[in-house]
């Protein structure tokens, strides 16, 4: 067993990444102890909780599957190492994407290096790393989705991923109009909740409105 | 110019305000409104996390086996002293004591190989139970005799390992040198610079041409033409006064080999190669995006 990664540490863990939304959803104190025990088991259950956030977060970080890829085992082997570290009392979320950013950031890095042609990494622009806020909305966002209801999350899917209008999500799914547009009201309303803990960023900078806000101050 | 969020005094209004951006764009998907539209109420990142591929997608299937079977390989690397010091234990009074503690040192802790990464998104390639098995702390004495016995007559054969291999490598090389003598001997290579445009100024490289049996081969070497982002790739084209013809794509995510791209017409008549920056899903023909350019006429 490789020891834990200094770069990870509790200081550096955001320290309440989704908010009490996510607390609420987090795993069993149980599976906690057991992954920190080094119970498979409980790193099975730790994989089926977070893995799509850490994927998201790799994605967003490295932008190409191969790399997320890479970058997920190597997050939850990280983790599953430096699991004796972990203190099960608290949140794994908050630990977990710590090292999901890392270990992608850490990827990135290896990809620009490796960039023939002897000249700076920086001035490769076709691969650069995303904003901490980003990265953080990413796991925000999956962490919110997935406590939508299944028929929440689709017809949100539909209306932003696919881009379908509300009659043709009808449509799609066989419903009477007014069904989908309520569906997606209280789907939307739901997931603002869910996300209502993003106003509050430690950075006091709020992450879903750091774009415009941004533009605001240099107006 | 939109504020709001910036200055929102409390949750419930964040709520409102963002419930009611959500609304107002799930009211424009799907119609002549949406495209470039910007967004009302500042909430601009979330709108393009939730219309991004990727925060749909599912981790790759295998990817979760993968993890598990590298954790337990692990676990089994960690569990193996312990293993070999009960065998050594249980075993003692018998003839092959000895052999057991001979062999006991290679398992200490401080000596044990890290285990060899589980390729991503495969089947687990080091089963770990057979280690679980072992690692079991009511290990039947015959059991370790009979692993203690299997390991000396293993030991007697151990000489045959690197024969055996030194064997295999002078047929291989062997095998090798009468392919070779019967090649036919290879065309020189003709090369030619190659140059980045000014949206990849940092690329250089050559390209060596050959004329083959099969048609042109053409090995590019290109140095400083960073990765092709996920979504891109790029392609290489010949291009002369009857046309445009495709010789293949690439991204560059790696490193270190040449591109080996193929023509089918002869470089005499198209006497220009381009390698262009192409997104995923559009038409194949050559985009705007040149990226490299070399001249193949003699």
């Amino acid at each position: 067993m490789t020891p834990p990664d200094p770069a990870v540490s509790a200081a550096d863990a955001p320290a309440d990444v989704g908010g009490s939304a996510a607390t609420r959803d987090s795993l069993p104190a149980a599976t906690r102890v057991r992954f920190r025990d080094g119970d498979t088991d409980a790193l099975a259950a730790v994989y089926d909780r977070y893995a799509r956030a850490v994927w998201a977060v790799a994605m967003t970080v490295t932008r190409a599957d191969h790399l997320a890829q890479e970058a997920t085992q190597e997050t939850f082997i990280r983790a599953w190492n430096a699991a004796r570290s972990y203190d099960p009392e608290r949140d794994l979320g908050p630990w977990l994407l710590t090292i999901a950013r890392y270990t992608a950031l850490d990827l990135l890095r290896r990809e620009l290096r490796s960039t023939r042609g002897g000249h700076e990494a920086e001035q490769d622009g076709v691969v650069e790393a995303p904003a901490m806020d980003r990265i953080w909305l990413s796991w925000a966002v999956q962490e919110a989705l997935r406590q939508l209801a299944e028929h929440e999350r689709e017809v949100v899917r539909l209306s932003f991923y696919e881009d379908l209008s509300h009659a043709q999500i009808a449509e799609r799914l066989s419903l009477p109009l007014g069904t989908v547009k309520s569906r997606s009201h209280r789907a939307h309303r739901r997931l603002a909740e869910l996300l209502a803990h993003l106003r509050d960023q430690p950075e006091s900078t709020p992450v879903i409105a750091s774009k415009e806000s941004d533009e605001g101050r240099g107006s | 110019m939109n504020t709001e969020f910036w200055t929102m005094p409390d949750v419930d209004d964040f709520v409102e305000q963002l419930t009611a951006h959500l609304d107002e764009h799930a009211a424009r998907s799907g119609t002549s409104a949406q495209p470039g539209t910007p967004d009302r109420e500042g909430a601009g990142a979330l709108t393009e996390e939730l219309r991004t591929a990727a925060t749909w997608a599912e981790p790759p299937a295998g990817l979760r086996e993968a993890i598990l079977a590298r954790a337990r390989t692990e676990s089994a690397a960690q569990s193996a002293p312990a293993v070999e010091s009960a065998l050594a234990v249980e075993s003692a009074p018998g003839a092959e004591s000895a052999l057991v503690a001979e062999s006991a040192p290679a398992a200490e802790p401080a000596s044990a190989p890290e285990p060899a990464p589980v390729p991503l998104a495969s089947p687990p390639t080091v089963p770990a139970a057979p280690d679980a098995e072992v690692a079991g702390p009511a290990e039947p004495g015959w059991r370790a005799r009979w692993l203690a016995g299997w390991r000396l007559r293993w030991r007697r054969l151990a000489w045959a390992v690197p024969a055996t291999a030194l064997a295999a490598a002078l047929f291989t090389v062997g095998v090798l040198a009468v392919d070779r003598a019967l090649q036919p001997d290879q065309p020189p290579a003709e090369a030619f610079a190659i140059a980045g445009t000014q949206l990849a100024p940092q690329a250089r490289g050559e390209v060596r041409v050959s004329d083959m049996p099969s048609g042109f081969s053409m090995e590019v070497d290109a140095e400083g033409l960073p990765a092709a982002a996920a979504g891109s790739y790029y392609a290489a084209w010949l291009r002369g006064p009857e046309g445009t013809v495709p010789l293949g794509s690439f991204h560059m995510r790696g490193t270190g080999a040449p591109v080996r791209l193929w023509s089918g017409v002869s470089p005499d008549r198209y006497p220009e190669l381009l390698v262009t920056l192409q997104a995923e899903g559009d038409p194949l023909v050559p985009s705007q995006l040149v990226v490299v350019t070399a001249s193949l006429a003699d």
